[in-house]
């Protein structure tokens, strides 16, 4: 089995719009999620999410950015920052040996809804513009970018619910492990979905609500305090490379991906059972195990804030690292819940943490509630090698998925 | 390494919502083409699409009942066809060794609409669920949940070949020894409230046709004028040899090779640089110089078809396989097209006959030099390739053999 190497990254999410800036995010503990008025005047009880902010959308070429949905837009920015990342020449890439996996759970759903509204409104199919059939569909990033890129392997999306950035990291991982590709372009990506699927989360009770004055303190994983998620926008793109491909061109690696397993189970919305979880943890544990990763330094979990799912998480997790010195804690009350995204934002903030040797706290857990205890918490910013650490997902449907990545 | 078998079947197309009923349209050459007024009402030129008729869908099928996408709908009723044909019994299966891979192009596209079009969503009777609807997994979740499969759960979306991407996905996960059995395939839903728009706007499927029906779609024929648009799904279940073996399940065929590529060049029209490497791919894993049968993408375009024929003279030089399309009855179910095909293509190789190309009344002098099938032909076909080919410049191609059968 082919090593697989990390070798480049780039995010745009609420907490940033490329590495630097997420990095700078994570150190000081700045928040992505705004107060949103119009959500009010839906009737939602919740009225913040995280948002992508200041974008420069002048770093596309015109035309690449005229046949691109907003979430290809947002996969392209962070994929080509991850491309000079990985000092990547572009005739490697035009190549049957190079893919490119970027999922997400609502691809160009805007495109969608915009079909809709005009086609009631006007009733002149014609009008609509023909590139709304490549904005539409699912595979919207990687299609337009294998075109740009002029990749020649596989190139499609994924989507496993909210696991799908997780995911597409998996399988461009098991795509080089396996010989299929020498690099693979993998992440996740979604736009703005809340006005589609806000209201039905909000009406389902899983999405914060009294901190709507308050948007930095809405999210609150394994907090007494916590109510649920806020929906939030933005991608993440990782170049992963064999290690023979990267030593070959003299690339420096990020990180070794030592591990990868997904799963489904249960029947609820929100809610994993907790042995099926720890399951799939420990299967990816023990991977990572014959790879030499001795002890998981650090787990970046779903943290999804719910009342239900939070201690599913945890009981999982305390059952699968026992009394380890593993340190956890999550991301999302930073940049919100990316969705699809969510696995391949969360991936770019361990890796960075991995990196600069530090380990960002899980932002307003103030209280650990009594359901939640049994895993080390990180409360306050830390500093400390991590060698290693696990990244995982939980999906509406009961999905999930867990990555493990090694320092070089 | 797994050898890995088709052991059941399950299918919703414009050509019958069973097996049987598709069977006797691919004989008789029963077109599934109709004249559909919704279009008219909304504007469309061309009003002609491949539509599901009849299709009941009983509440007792799915916890979640009438409650799911569309898409999802035909998804769990082929699903439910497959794991019957495929003579499963309750507790005979290692749930965890069960995986779901079906994907979807656009996923719940009518419930875009619903929820675009809707001024109180927060009024109306919906739920979480909605989250789901809306996503691309929307029918690999709906499937996994409906049996309570608890491998790994995903779709995987490349716009038209989709289906043929989802099996060759869940024909690697059992190859591997990562799962004993999958079910695969593909679901689209209609999209004429609004994606089908976006192709009325390409004039990608501008049509005289309107009062002939059946006569709309005219693979590699002179007066071709584009592709028609259809919808539904196709379900198959995958299987490793030793596990079919051990139950005494009946075998379709093997599926013996599986290959994926991308143009890497245009993003709406295929120019067959990726095609020609995905077909040669693919016969190479199966052994294979050339194959009995080849079941074609042949939408009806006007380059569609010819790229595609190009190719596949560049492939097989001198000795052409049979060829058809058989979109030429079915249309072009977008995603589920894929998987629908697969099943036609198994159906063929049951029965020993080829479906003709439907209204290849004169062949187009650019399509020539292939032996393509006019008339239902009787004939017995032991392997069999079947690929899809187009917007995004995506290509997949899947390689069957009959159990039993040399190579040829």
């Amino acid at each position: 089995m082919k090593r697989v190497l990390v070798t480049g990254m780039g995010a745009v999410c609420p907490i940033g719009n490329s590495r630097s800036e997420v990095l700078h995010s994570l150190r000081t503990g700045r928040s992505g999620i705004v107060h949103v008025p119009e959500m009010r005047d839906l009737g939602m009880r919740c009225h913040v999410v995280g948002a992508v902010n200041g974008l420069d959308y002048k770093q596309l070429p015109k035309r690449l950015k005229l046949n691109m949905s907003e979430a290809a837009r947002y996969a392209a920015i962070a994929c080509f920052e991850a491309i000079d990342h990985a000092q990547m020449p572009s005739e490697l890439l035009c190549s049957q040996k190079t893919g490119i996996v970027i999922g997400s759970s609502y691809g160009g759903i805007s495109e969608v809804s915009r079909a809709a509204r005009m086609l009631q409104r006007h009733k002149r199919p014609a009008r609509l513009g023909g590139v709304g059939l490549v904005k539409s569909q699912h595979s919207t990033a990687p299609a337009s970018l294998a075109a740009w890129l002029g990749i020649r392997g596989r190139a499609y999306s994924m989507c496993s619910s909210f696991c799908t950035g997780t995911d597409c990291i998996g399988h461009g991982y098991e795509l080089i492990t396996r010989g299929v590709a020498d690099v693979c372009l993998v992440g996740a990506t979604e736009e703005s979905t809340w006005q589609q699927i806000g209201p039905y989360l909000d009406k389902e009770g899983v999405l914060s609500t009294s901190f709507n004055d308050r948007p930095d303190q809405a999210i609150r994983p394994y907090d007494v305090r916590r109510q649920g998620f806020a929906i939030a926008e933005g991608a993440a793109v990782l170049v992963l490379e064999s290690s023979e491909h990267a030593e070959r061109r003299d690339a420096s690696p990020i990180a070794e991906v030592v591990a990868y397993n997904a799963a489904r189970c249960g029947t609820n919305l929100f809610c994993a059972s907790p042995v099926a979880l720890a399951k799939c943890l420990r299967k990816a544990y023990q991977d990572a195990r014959s790879r030499g990763v001795a002890n998981i330094d650090y787990v970046n979990t779903d943290g999804i804030a719910t009342h239900a799912n939070d201690p599913v998480e945890v009981q999982a997790l305390a059952e699968v690292l026992g009394g380890s010195d593993a340190l956890v804690s999550s991301t999302k009350p930073l940049h919100g819940h990316v969705l699809g995204a969510s696995g391949a934002v969360e991936a770019v903030c361990t890796l960075l943490m991995m990196q600069e040797s530090f380990i960002a706290p899980t932002a307003n857990l103030e209280e650990v509630d009594l359901r939640c205890r049994g895993v080390r918490h990180v409360q306050a910013l830390t500093s400390g090698t991590i060698n290693a650490a696990m990244s995982l997902s939980l999906g509406a449907g009961g999905t999930m998925a867990c990555l493990v990545f090694k320092l070089p | 390494m797994s050898k890995v078998v088709v052991t059941g079947i399950g299918i919703v197309s414009s050509l019958g919502n069973c097996k049987e009923a598709v069977l006797t349209s691919l004989r008789e050459g029963r077109s599934g083409l109709v004249r559909v007024p919704h279009m008219r009402d909304l504007g469309y030129q061309c009003q002609v699409a491949g539509m599901v008729r009849g299709f009941e869908f009983s509440p007792s099928w799915h916890p979640d009942g009438p409650r799911l996408s569309l898409a999802a709908r035909y998804a769990v009723s082929a699903a439910r066809q497959a794991f019957d044909d495929a003579r499963f019994r309750a507790g005979q299966l290692d749930l965890d060794r069960v995986g779901t891979v079906v994907g979807t192009g656009v996923g719940g596209a009518n419930d875009v609409n619903r929820a675009e079009t809707s001024s109180t969503p927060m009024q109306e009777g919906f739920s979480g669920l909605e989250v789901m609807r809306l996503m691309n997994s929307t029918a690999a979740l709906a499937v996994a949940r409906c049996f309570g499969f608890q491998g790994r759960c995903y779709s995987v979306s490349s716009a038209c070949s989709t289906g043929a991407e989802n099996i060759g996905h869940a024909y690697e996960l059992v190859r591997d020894g990562l799962l004993d059995v999958c079910f695969c395939g593909s679901a689209e839903e209609h999209g004429y409230r609004t994606f089908w728009a976006f192709g009325e706007a390409l004039r990608a499927s501008q049509s005289d046709f309107n009062d002939r029906p059946e006569a709309a779609c005219r693979p590699y024929d002179r007066d071709r004028q584009g592709l028609i648009v259809s919808e539904g799904a196709g379900v198959l279940v995958l299987e490793s040899t030793e596990h079919a073996e051990l139950r005494g399940a009946p075998v379709y065929a093997e599926v013996v090779g599986y290959a994926s590529a991308n143009d890497g060049s245009d993003i709406f029209e295929p120019n067959g640089v990726g095609l020609r490497p995905c077909i040669r791919d693919a016969l190479r894993q199966a052994r294979l110089n050339t194959v009995d049968y080849v079941n074609t993408h042949g939408p009806g375009t006007l380059i569609g078809d010819r790229i595609e024929v190009e190719a596949l003279r560049d492939v097989f030089r001198e000795t052409s396989p049979l060829i058809s399309s058989t979109k030429g009855l079915s249309g072009h179910a977008s995603a589920a097209a894929g998987a629908h095909e697969m099943i036609y293509t198994l159906l063929m190789m049951q029965h020993g006959f080829i479906a003709a190309t439907a209204n290849l009344d004169n062949v187009a002098p650019e399509c020539e030099g292939l032996n393509h099938v006019r008339q239902t032909l009787e004939t017995r076909i032991n392997t069999a390739l079947s690929f899809n080919a187009g917007l995004g410049g995506a290509n997949a191609a899947l390689v069957l053999r009959r159990v039993g059968s040399q190579a040829s």
